[in-house]
């Protein structure tokens, strides 16, 4: 493995997701909460969404963990919003398959800084950082 | 034994000089050093090390109590065993 990868994962829009976090804080009112946590590496997220027919209207974090647990959960609260359920969990699945290495389409899929993430599926150590947040938005709708 | 407490006295009087770096437990150790770097999260401070073939253990330990009452979310711990070298 070598420094070269490593840029590839440590992207500057992932340490700009990090080191300000877009979405962080909670919701009041009627909303979604659903706390998960990666227990063997002590990563942990709380994700609200307030959710109207189906549809996204808010999304909100708080948790601990690594940079790339704490990154992803902030893109992903940023794409989500606005899309409805259906749309959002096609995302995640896309998400899986984009950690797994295959080849997805971006622009169809309105990943916007997601993309930067890409590099994550060279280090499979790091996949289930990468996924923390997207599980616990598909327990939160489930 | 005596191979493994030299690196780690080692360890411990380079990792000192490091600035923001943060070292747990008594002076008096086995060999081990458990450590944390300013804000970095441990599991990215193992995948840096992992790239220079430093393998490390972050996270938890399954020490879960003992993190909380540390106050850290985890920590990033190397151990030293007989087959590890120091660098020339």
């Amino acid at each position: 493995m070598s420094f070269n990868n490593l840029d590839t994962l440590y992207r500057q829009v992932i340490m700009d997701h990090y080191k300000n976090p877009r979405n962080r804080g909670t919701l009041d009112g009627e909303v979604l909460t659903v706390e998960m946590n990666n227990p063997t590496c002590g990563d942990r997220i709380q994700l609200q969404l307030s959710v109207v027919d189906d549809k996204i209207n808010e999304a909100k974090f708080v948790g601990e963990g690594c940079s790339i647990s704490m990154a992803s959960a902030s893109m992903m609260t940023q794409v989500i919003k606005g899309k409805s359920i259906e749309e959002a969990l096609k995302m995640s699945e896309a998400f899986s398959h984009m950690m797994l290495g295959d080849e997805i389409d971006f622009e169809k899929l309105d990943f916007g800084d997601i993309a930067a993430l890409q590099g994550v599926s060279q280090f499979p150590a790091r996949i289930k950082c990468a996924t923390l947040a997207w599980k616990a938005m598909e327990k939160g709708v489930h | 034994m005596e191979h493994e407490q030299k690196l780690a006295d080692y360890a411990m009087e380079k990792l000192q000089s490091i600035d923001g770096m943060k070292i747990y437990g008594p002076k008096k150790r086995a060999a081990l050093v458990t450590f944390n770097l300013d804000d970095v999260h441990p599991h990215d401070v193992s995948t840096v090390l992992d790239a220079e073939g430093i393998a490390i253990r972050a996270g938890h330990h399954c020490a879960q109590p003992l993190m909380k009452w540390l106050d850290v979310t985890a920590t990033a711990r190397q151990v030293f065993i007989y087959i590890i070298q120091k660098k020339m």
